[in-house]
């Protein structure tokens, strides 16, 4: 069964009376634990096919299932519901609340579970332990570098053991060494957690380590590159750095649902 | 609002306090006409008197009563009083002085002094106005010519003893008091044409009036008991006339909050609209985003209260020690000191309405805020 399949789907926008067609019959499918990079120049359709993958828009035409949920066809609610459950998204500019420390960002996702407040907190700080944000616990966004408020969405994503993660452009505001880290800490949990990620990027270095490869172009899909890695065999050219601190928590995350949702 | 409220309830105090101290007291007993089942008054002179009888069970009851402070029974009649060559109508009341005294409290002498007791001719105190149109001073001889209750006409010469000012002008132009005795002798009545009643703790007026009325319902003369809200209904129309002002400056208060504090989270909103798309991302509920917003809401509505109940209370307190000076009432001579009382459930109301208020303010930005998809809102980004 696959992850994530994406068919003849469209999505289209009037802006000032004129329509424009963002997505335009995009299809595709992506197996369990695949890391698929969606690259194309700005205005490609990237960012509003990762909002139609995520449940967080609708499709003008076509289906998102996402194992087996049909997420375009979900109410507003129940998607609100099943991105709660099953859906980590990165986001470009780190977006993260301005008036909470870091690690009341990551505890976020963690109001909605029927967890206790001890369990909270102990997977808040593991995962800020492993991506060495424990220092910085407690400083708000505007007290963190770029790379820090992105390794702080990045544990927002996380902690709630997403089946799918989507990332929309997450090194765009790195330096390149920092966007290592945040690219090898991605790697590793799909690596090591069979959790599917689909990322937007301009970035060489990001597209580098996926899987698979789908170049949009004008909201279609213009190549699709399969590279037919198994999607988290370890292989020295690709696994994290071992001296990565970013790296070695990753082990230590809850693991993902161990079936796909059945929504319909 | 707390300072409004404040002032409104001083001017209802004072007000009942200047019907009670001027004369009418927290209750008075007085003859009828008619009882309550229509038929006609139990004995001879129930049609303005009370008789000795009930005169006599008012006592009886009254003695027993730790709440009441003074009793001053009443007889009223009308007549000439002649100074010279004036002769004007007055209304006269025979007053027993020591009582009365405290039940006029607030009426003021403005020449001469109250009854003593042992004065060698009848005393009168004559109403400012009165007086004036008398041209009599205190030490002044008048004469009060009337008719007595047996028909005849009947006249005493009095000295004027002091000249008064109840604070109400049409009662200062035709009000003559004297001594009980006077007036007894001048009516040639025995009983009175009504008692008045104050008491030291007026939540007590109620069990008094139950006592009275029971002890009443026994007596061969009809008798009332009213209280003094009863015999003035010109404080309840004041006070429903106030108060219907007071409602209307919290409504337009409450308008100009709600306007305030939607301004204040519409802007709140407009400014968050990414941080909201981020949450509903995340898996957040339009229900759950709506809360946070409201009790946003309810948080600047509680400090906001808090602020302006305590700035409230200073300024009753502050405005409380330096007085306000107020211009004589309409049909009154003087003008009074002002004060404004901390009215504990008009501070309880504001703080309620503020935090009503901010909700409802809150509730039209907040629900604008989870309309549309979340891409959109994270678009603002």
């Amino acid at each position: 069964m696959s992850a994530i399949v994406a068919l003849d789907l469209r999505k289209q926008f009037t802006v000032a009376g004129r329509t424009i067609h963002a997505v335009r019959g995009v299809s595709f499918a992506l197996a369990p634990g695949a890391l698929c990079a969606i690259v194309g120049p700005s205005g490609s359709g990237k960012s509003t096919l990762l909002t139609l993958l995520g449940g967080l828009d609708v499709p003008t035409a076509g289906e998102v299932w996402i194992g087996t949920a049909n997420v375009g066809r979900m109410s507003a609610g129940r998607r609100t519901r099943f991105r709660a459950a099953n859906v980590g998204f990165v986001f470009q500019a780190h977006n993260l609340v301005p008036v909470l420390t870091a690690a009341e960002n990551v505890a976020l996702p963690l109001a909605l579970l029927p967890l206790s407040a001890r369990e909270r907190a102990r997977r808040v700080g593991a995962l800020l332990d492993d991506l060495g944000l424990h220092e910085l616990a407690h400083h708000r966004p505007g007290e963190l570098s770029g790379g820090q408020q992105q390794r702080v969405g990045l544990a927002r994503a996380l902690v709630t053991a997403p089946a799918i993660v989507l990332a929309d452009e997450p090194t765009a505001h790195l330096d390149s060494r920092t966007a290592r880290d945040v690219v090898d800490v991605m790697r590793a949990m799909n690596r090591r957690r069979a959790t599917t990620i689909v990322l937007a990027t301009h970035d060489p270095a990001v597209d580098a380590v996926a899987d698979e490869q789908i170049a949009l172009c004008d909201g279609v899909v213009a190549r699709r590159d399969e590279r037919r890695r198994e999607p988290w065999a370890s292989s020295s050219s690709d696994s994290p750095s071992a001296t990565s601190s970013v790296t070695r928590g990753v082990a230590s995350l809850p693991l993902p649902p161990s079936h796909w949702p059945s929504y319909s | 609002m707390t300072v409004a409220a404040g002032f409104l309830d001083f001017t209802f105090w004072g007000l009942r306090q200047s019907i009670v101290y001027a004369g009418v007291g927290h209750l008075q007993v007085l003859p009828i006409d008619d009882d309550t089942d229509g038929n006609r008054a139990r004995g001879p002179a129930a049609h303005d008197r009370l008789g000795s009888d009930v005169t006599d069970a008012v006592r009886a009851v009254l003695d027993a009563q730790p709440a009441v402070e003074a009793v001053a029974p009443r007889l009223e009649f009308q007549g000439l009083v002649s100074a010279g060559p004036r002769t004007l109508a007055f209304a006269g009341i025979g007053v027993d002085p020591a009582p009365e005294s405290h039940l006029r409290s607030l009426v003021l002498l403005t020449a001469g002094e109250w009854f003593t007791g042992a004065e060698r001719m009848p005393h009168a105190l004559v109403g400012s106005g009165l007086a004036r149109r008398l041209g009599v001073q205190p030490r002044d001889v008048v004469s009060l010519i009337t008719y007595s209750d047996r028909g005849r006409m009947t006249a005493a010469d009095v000295q004027v003893g002091g000249i008064f000012e109840s604070g109400v002008v049409e009662y200062d132009v035709r009000t003559v008091l004297v001594p009980l005795p006077t007036a007894r002798d001048l009516t040639e009545a025995s009983g009175a044409s009504g008692i008045a009643v104050a008491l030291r703790d007026p939540a007590a007026s109620n069990d008094v009036i139950r006592a009275l009325r029971r002890r009443l319902a026994d007596t061969p003369t009809a008798a009332r008991v009213a209280r003094w809200d009863e015999l003035s209904p010109v404080y309840a129309s004041i006070v429903r006339l106030y108060q219907w002002i007071l409602r209307t400056f919290v409504a337009i208060v409450t308008v100009v909050v709600v306007l305030g504090v939607a301004n204040t989270m519409s802007m709140a909103v407009f400014e968050r609209v990414a941080e909201v798309g981020v949450l509903r991302a995340l898996g957040f509920g339009p229900g759950r985003i709506v809360t946070v917003f409201l009790l946003e809401a309810a948080t600047i509505g509680l400090a906001g209260s808090a602020v302006g109940v305590a700035s409230g209370i200073a300024a009753c307190l502050a405005i409380s020690a330096l007085g306000i000076e107020m211009p004589p009432p309409p049909g009154h001579t003087h003008g009074y000191v002002a004060a404004v009382h901390v009215v504990p459930r008009a501070i309880v109301i504001a703080a309620v309405i503020a935090v009503g208020a901010a909700i409802l303010a809150a509730l039209g930005p907040s629900l604008r805020s989870i309309r549309g998809e979340v891409s959109d809102a994270l678009r603002a980004t």
